[in-house]
């Protein structure tokens, strides 16, 4: 279905203002359409300014928010050029109502207007900010989907090489670690993605990235054994292109000592967990990243859980 | 898996090689897809690894195993690997890895790739039946599917090694049919012409050639999983040759009715067509160096 709709449509904007402002308009309406929100659901803007800037974003709360003492830090994704925490408060909601947290999504700056490191530097300054603010390191999880996964794993990552507090752990959906694209481009070849090309993907993300070598530091994550980081679930789709990246986070998670996980589902598409009107397998996936991001707060993970990629849900093939 | 099934190809235990990339990762995935257990190998253990980890990612079985099919001893450790995960015999064998090289007349070709060529092309399936059909007339159930090329009959200039190594498959496929005839063993051998996969910048080809070959995939190629599907629907159904594409039947036919026209048809294409470098000849010989990496598969 997506794939005879929206691959061509996203496929054929061009890649300027009118091209990403249209692109992020069909995202902000498909999530819209088949996102929901938990009930009671509460928004709360927040705009401050802090001594190395301002930190702007939203606190979200449901009816079972139940636990003030920790913080979920939600980092919405964007192709680093569209969508908002408006476009993602119905995703962070489920994820506030099924942890009992209280969740801070933030509002990091866009491209083309702010370039690399801007969002990266939102991030690290917003983390701050709630470490002074709201929780310390051991109370705060943290979630992204897309490329708000890449700025998490960038911020964990970050966080490690200063030799900084870690925080209690992060859920990476769909997560962005290759930014020239090239390692979705290989999975294309073998399966499709019914979203959009490796091509298209890869001009939205330039408009952030600009003249940066991709091998940056901070846009391209190599891990040394010894970096740990804070417990990692990762969860993909099957059917979408970033699964690659997955793989790959995966794979450079496993070289070092920090807990990790990633789940694959099969026959799912790009952050599937957003649309749990669309897909009965989002519900699922959303409990699981909830249980595993309190699990991960409460210091209740297993740790004897093979961290083979394992894929869930039901084993129809859809290749 | 049903013994008296004639459906090969559905939950099969499977072995590709050169299945990293191209018509061998078509194979894999639609092979995973009808249920089976897919040993995918490629001389680029990554690449294969890659195929594994999208075909387990839509709850498929494949494990990534690295084998250089011009190594006899290689192909005999993928059989051994391979029967040791299936914990019992393959039931089809996929001799998929191939390289792409021509753009050079004979004589002007280096012997150098002459033997690379066949090395892989023509002795990677026969180091593959060699190994692999006295496991399977012991079964006494199975296939063999050999990746040839519309190139084995098509005889087009500026490919000898090429045409000679496919053309090497499609006898080896046709006698290996015959000799397994009333085993239980059935063989088929695909011959394709233009896939959508990575042969031309992979293989040892002139840059002109490259750049028409390049158009042409991109214009009219199949794409590999297509090319899987319809060979694998023609072995459950019991054929020998397999031609997916319509030009591929189109040269097959003129070639056998007007044998003589055809080649001199080739010839003036060849004089007068767009795949000559300038200067000519001897271009293979820079390129040649870091080529032996991209054992892969064949369109």
């Amino acid at each position: 279905m997506t794939r005879l709709t929206l691959r061509p449509v996203s496929n054929a904007l061009p890649a300027n203002a009118f091209g990403t402002a249209a692109s992020g308009q069909i995202l902000a309406r498909s999530m819209a359409a088949f996102g929901s929100y938990s009930a009671h659901t509460r928004a709360e803007s927040v705009d401050e300014q802090t001594p190395s800037g301002r930190v702007r974003g939203e606190w979200v709360r449901t009816r079972d928010t139940t636990d003030e003492t920790g913080v979920l830090f939600y980092l919405h994704g964007s192709g680093y050029a569209v969508c908002s925490t408006a476009t993602h408060r119905r995703l962070v909601s489920q994820l506030a109502a099924r942890t009992g947290l209280r969740v801070f999504s933030l509002e990091y700056r866009l491209a083309p207007r702010h370039r690399f490191p801007a969002a990266a530097d939102d991030v690290e300054r917003a983390f701050t900010w709630l470490l002074e603010q709201h929780a310390d390191a051991h109370r705060i999880v943290v979630a992204g989907d897309s490329a708000g996964g890449h700025l998490a794993f960038d911020l964990a990552v970050d966080r490690a090489r200063k030799n900084l507090p870690r925080h209690a752990g992060q859920l990476l959906m769909s997560p962005l670690a290759d930014v020239t694209l090239e390692l979705a481009r290989r999975r294309e070849e073998a399966l499709p993605d019914p979203m959009a090309s490796a091509a298209a993907a890869r001009r939205l993300l330039t408009h952030y990235t600009r003249d940066t070598d991709p091998g940056h530091d901070r846009l391209t994550h190599r891990l040394r054994p010894d970096e740990t980081l804070p417990p990692t679930l990762i969860q993909a789709g099957g059917a979408e292109m970033l699964a690659a990246d997955a793989h790959a986070l995966h794979d450079e998670l496993r070289g070092t000592d920090t807990w990790c996980q990633l789940e694959v589902w099969p026959g799912q598409m790009h952050v599937f967990q957003a649309m749990p009107r669309l897909v009965p397998e989002a519900s699922a996936a959303l409990d699981r990243g909830a249980r595993f991001l309190r699990e991960a707060l409460d210091g209740t993970l297993d740790h004897t859980r093979p961290d083979r990629p394992r894929t869930v849900g039901d084993t129809r093939r859809t290749a | 898996m049903n013994i008296f099934s004639k459906r090969r190809s559905r939950g099969a235990f499977a072995v590709v090689t050169g299945a990293g990339s191209g018509i061998g990762q078509g194979f894999a995935l639609e092979l995973a897809a009808r249920g089976g257990h897919v040993v995918c190998s490629d001389i680029d253990l990554a690449s294969a690894q890659r195929t594994v980890d999208v075909i387990e990612d839509q709850g498929g079985q494949a494990l990534a195993v690295p084998c250089d099919v011009s190594d006899l001893d290689e192909v005999q450790r993928l059989a051994r690997e391979s029967q040791a995960w299936f914990d019992g015999v393959p039931t089809l064998v996929v001799n998929n890895a191939g390289v792409g090289s021509g753009g050079a007349l004979v004589g002007d070709t280096p012997v150098d790739d002459w033997h690379w060529t066949l090395n892989v092309n023509l002795w990677g399936p026969i180091h593959g039946c060699h190994v692999f059909a006295p496991i399977l007339r012991g079964a006494g159930y199975g296939g063999i599917i050999n990746v040839s090329s519309a190139a084995s009959f098509g005889a087009a200039p500026r490919m000898a090694a090429y045409n000679v190594s496919k053309a090497g498959v499609l006898s080896l496929s046709e006698t290996l049919a015959a000799e397994l005839a009333g085993t239980g063993v059935h063989v088929s051998v695909l011959c394709p012409t233009l896939v959508k996969t990575n042969i031309l910048e992979a293989g040892r080809i002139n840059a002109r050639s490259v750049d028409a070959g390049a158009v042409l995939m991109k214009a009219v190629g199949m794409s590999p999983r297509k090319v899987a599907r319809m060979t694998l629907d023609t072995h459950d159904r019991g054929g020998l040759y397999v031609m997916p594409q319509i030009d591929a039947k189109l040269g097959w036919e003129i070639k056998r009715h007007l044998p003589r026209t055809y080649t001199r048809a080739l010839g003036l294409l060849e004089r007068f067509g767009p795949l000559q470098d300038e200067p000519p000849a001897h271009d293979n010989d820079g390129s040649a160096a870091d080529a032996d990496t991209s054992a892969r598969t064949k369109g």
